[in-house]
């Protein structure tokens, strides 16, 4: 445990007495042992440079304006989080130790609306809760998650995560956010803005300027309940699954997909490397016992006997049959000109069981981490994923690139493609690590930093990162002497002058904290 | 693609299955928690350590699809009635979904163990740990050949364990895998609240 800097161990008492007082004796934990459950869990070597002081469980948003003004009062950041399991980006650990973790899981409310296709979610949902919601009320919409869908659907969708569905850009389904601020104020964005506004949830703009996205991956506010638009239940999808045998085939793969999903017959697509598929499926072990990269020979032997591609791509059509026989077709003839492309294609009509391997294109949850295996001892895996142009030499350039840095850090190159946006990917690459093995802690550390300075050199930014790397991809974002992070430090000023509400996230620290912040986190 | 569907290569898929059918049935001790075992079909180990626990009074799930939807909708339903002990030996991941899923509960991991068999050579590597009297199951570990795995889930019932301090122990030696063995198991018992 870490004190918040300038309180002694009296003062931070009267302080937990103080939220005691607010939300009770159980709420708040400072033991060291419960404590532990607000650890990074992926960490890469680095647990101690993250430690909170505390947890605060607000049950309501009268709670949660107590505890601002309590912290505020004190001078207590705190690091809001929803449910905690943003694992490989942190989870629910601070960048700033010796903040309280604002842990918002105990806000579960959901309000579903089948006619109109949303819902009103709190931070404390997950994407488990919400689909037994609509399963139990027999409401006809399906939820888009994310993979494992244990975390929370406010929570994902305001760090911008994605899923599977045509609904799998988690952000862009946001229709109107609640928002309190650090002095306790509570807004309402978009039409919400209006009292007893019948269409805060339905239409995202406003009367002037949109705020909502002030409030995604930001600290300058507490998000404590949004809309996110549902998707209606569809008459049929099919599941459609190609393979490509050659690493140079993604070049065609992705010039073929591009214009599906422009013209929207693809709404979403995700291509894995034989890496992410076998690590999807089994141990490195079970195919080979060297140290270092696996070499071409093993990875060739691999693809052949678990008869998979060097590519691998997923995704599905939904709609009336006849509409996804159609873009069926055009997706064939689109990917027919690859040579010794595979397709597999199953259908499924309204109320059929979806098997297991499709759930997640049906927006049905799991929690599975097999990944985590793939290196034995205490698995654990990190990301910096940046985005790519969807144009298929940018893409293989940058895998050539990644590969070969993965490689030579002693790592296997794990790739993964998502298009939620028909003009990019997001390329997440796990870097997969025994957390117990210190050297290969300290390799993930060099390779994810040398990821990010590489994407650069390509022009390349990305969307997330691990709470070490955040202010290292922020420093990125340069254009004109980092103009967009001075205004993000003059709204921070504005909006959150005492600097409460989680220092450094996404790079941006408060005024009291912006020189020393960096070193005060170690 | 999930990787339980993905039967088709290597002999991933085990011959075995558990005695799912047993009917829901508390231990031995009436005051005690139900028992629990957790059953990877993949793997030849895990079902036969779930059938041990099962031939001891203690209930096998198999995992369907994934952990989650076990947690979800058969172990957190009962949860809700009272207590439950749960073991099993499964791979890594399904004992951290689990941990992560109670990590803000009073439940418990009471014992762990790593059994290692990357590497070359006959030699494999366990590590037990726990709160409990660690001798009865490094012996039958040791001694069970094949069938390491029901030797373990015999010693593991918790009526047989006795309660100790902390307590780590290394072994090496050589132990054959099934043929199915991904190469690195953990075996765990948890007692959740």
């Amino acid at each position: 445990m870490r004190l918040p800097t300038g309180l002694d161990q009296a003062k931070f008492d009267t302080v937990c007495t103080a939220l005691r007082k607010i939300v009770g004796e159980n709420w708040v934990v400072t033991a060291e042992d419960r404590l532990s459950a607000y650890d990074d869990p992926y960490s890469p070597g680095l647990s101690s440079d993250f430690l909170p002081s505390g947890a605060i469980s607000p049950a309501n948003i009268d709670e949660l304006k107590s505890i601002l003004r309590t912290a505020t009062q004190y001078g207590v950041p705190v690091w809001s989080i929803s449910i905690g399991r943003n694992y490989a980006y942190g989870g629910a650990a601070p960048c700033l130790s010796g903040s309280m973790i604002l842990d918002l899981h105990r806000m579960q409310a959901i309000e579903a609306n089948e006619e109109l296709a949303y819902a009103f979610v709190e931070p404390g949902v997950t994407y488990v809760t919400l689909y037994k919601y609509l399963q139990d009320k027999q409401q006809k919409l399906w939820i888009d998650c994310t993979d494992p869908g244990w975390g929370s659907v406010l929570g994902n969708a305001l760090e911008r995560g994605v899923g599977y569905t045509p609904f799998g850009d988690h952000a862009a389904q946001l229709c109107g956010l609640e928002v309190m601020l650090a002095n306790g104020e509570v807004i309402r964005t978009g039409m919400g803005a209006m009292e007893a506004s019948r269409t805060w949830p339905l239409y995202k703009g406003a009367f002037g300027p949109s705020l909502d996205g002030l409030f995604l991956q930001s600290n300058f506010g507490v998000v404590t309940k949004a809309g996110i638009w549902l998707m209606p239940e569809p008459e049929s999808f099919s599941a459609v699954e190609l393979t490509f045998p050659r690493e140079d085939d993604i070049v065609g793969a992705v010039d073929a997909l591009r214009p599906l999903r422009l013209d929207g017959t693809v709404p979403t697509a995700t291509i894995a490397n034989w890496m992410r598929i076998a690590a999807a499926n089994t141990t490195r072990a079970e195919w080979y016992d060297g140290k270092g990269a696996m070499p071409r020979e093993a990875i060739e032997k691999l693809i052949g006997k678990m008869g998979i591609g060097h590519w691998n791509m997923r995704f599905g059509l939904y709609g009336r049959p006849k509409v996804v026989a159609e873009n069926l077709k055009a997706v064939q003839k689109a990917f027919a000109k690859i040579e010794r492309v595979d397709f597999s294609i199953t259908g499924y009509h309204k109320g059929e069981t979806v098997r297991p391997e499709h759930r997640s294109l049906a927006g049905i949850p799991s929690v599975e981490l097999m990944p985590l295996n793939w290196l034995g001892g205490a698995g654990a895996h990190i990301e910096c994923p940046p985005v790519v142009p969807m144009v298929g030499k940018d893409v293989f350039e940058l895998y050539r690139r990644r590969s070969e840095l993965f490689n030579t850090h002693g790592f296997d190159h794990y790739c993964g493609l998502t298009t939620t946006s028909p003009r990019s990917f997001i390329n997440t690459g796990s870097i997969i690590f025994d957390r117990n093995d210190f050297a290969q802690c300290k390799q993930a550390r060099e390779l994810g930093a040398a990821l990010i300075e590489d994407a650069k050199v390509m022009g390349l930014g990305g969307y997330r990162g691990h709470i070490s790397e955040m202010d290292l991809i922020a420093r990125q974002f340069a254009f004109n002497d980092h103009a967009s992070m001075r205004v993000n430090e003059q709204l921070k000023d504005c909006l959150d002058p005492e600097g409460i509400l989680s220092p450094g996230k996404q790079g941006i620290w408060p005024k009291r904290l912006r020189e020393s912040g960096k070193d005060e986190a170690k | 693609m999930n990787r339980r569907e993905f039967v088709t290569f290597g002999a991933s898929c085990a011959a075995l299955v558990p005695q799912a059918s047993l009917a829901f049935s508390p231990s031995a001790k009436t005051n005690e928690p139900p028992l629990l075992a957790i059953s990877d079909r993949r793997y030849s180990d895990s079902v036969r350590f779930a059938n041990a626990i099962a031939r001891n009074g203690g209930e096998a799930i198999e995992i369907g699809s994934d952990i989650g939807t076990v947690w979800f909708g058969d172990i957190e339903p009962r949860l809700r009635h009272g207590g439950l002990r749960l073991a099993g030996v499964t791979l890594p991941s399904d004992l951290f979904v689990l941990e992560r899923l109670v990590d803000r509960s009073r439940s418990a991991t009471v014992y762990t163990g790593t059994h290692d068999w990357r590497g070359p050579g006959p030699c494999s590597r366990h590590r037990l740990t726990g709160a409990i009297s660690l001798g009865r199951p490094a012996s039958e570990l040791q001694s069970g050949g094949l069938d390491w795995a029901s030797a373990l889930g015999d010693a593991l019932i918790p009526e047989r364990l006795q309660a100790a301090s902390l307590e780590t122990r290394h072994l090496a030696f050589g132990l054959t895998p099934a043929s199915d063995n991904p190469k690195y198991l953990t075996s765990w018992l948890m007692a959740l609240a």
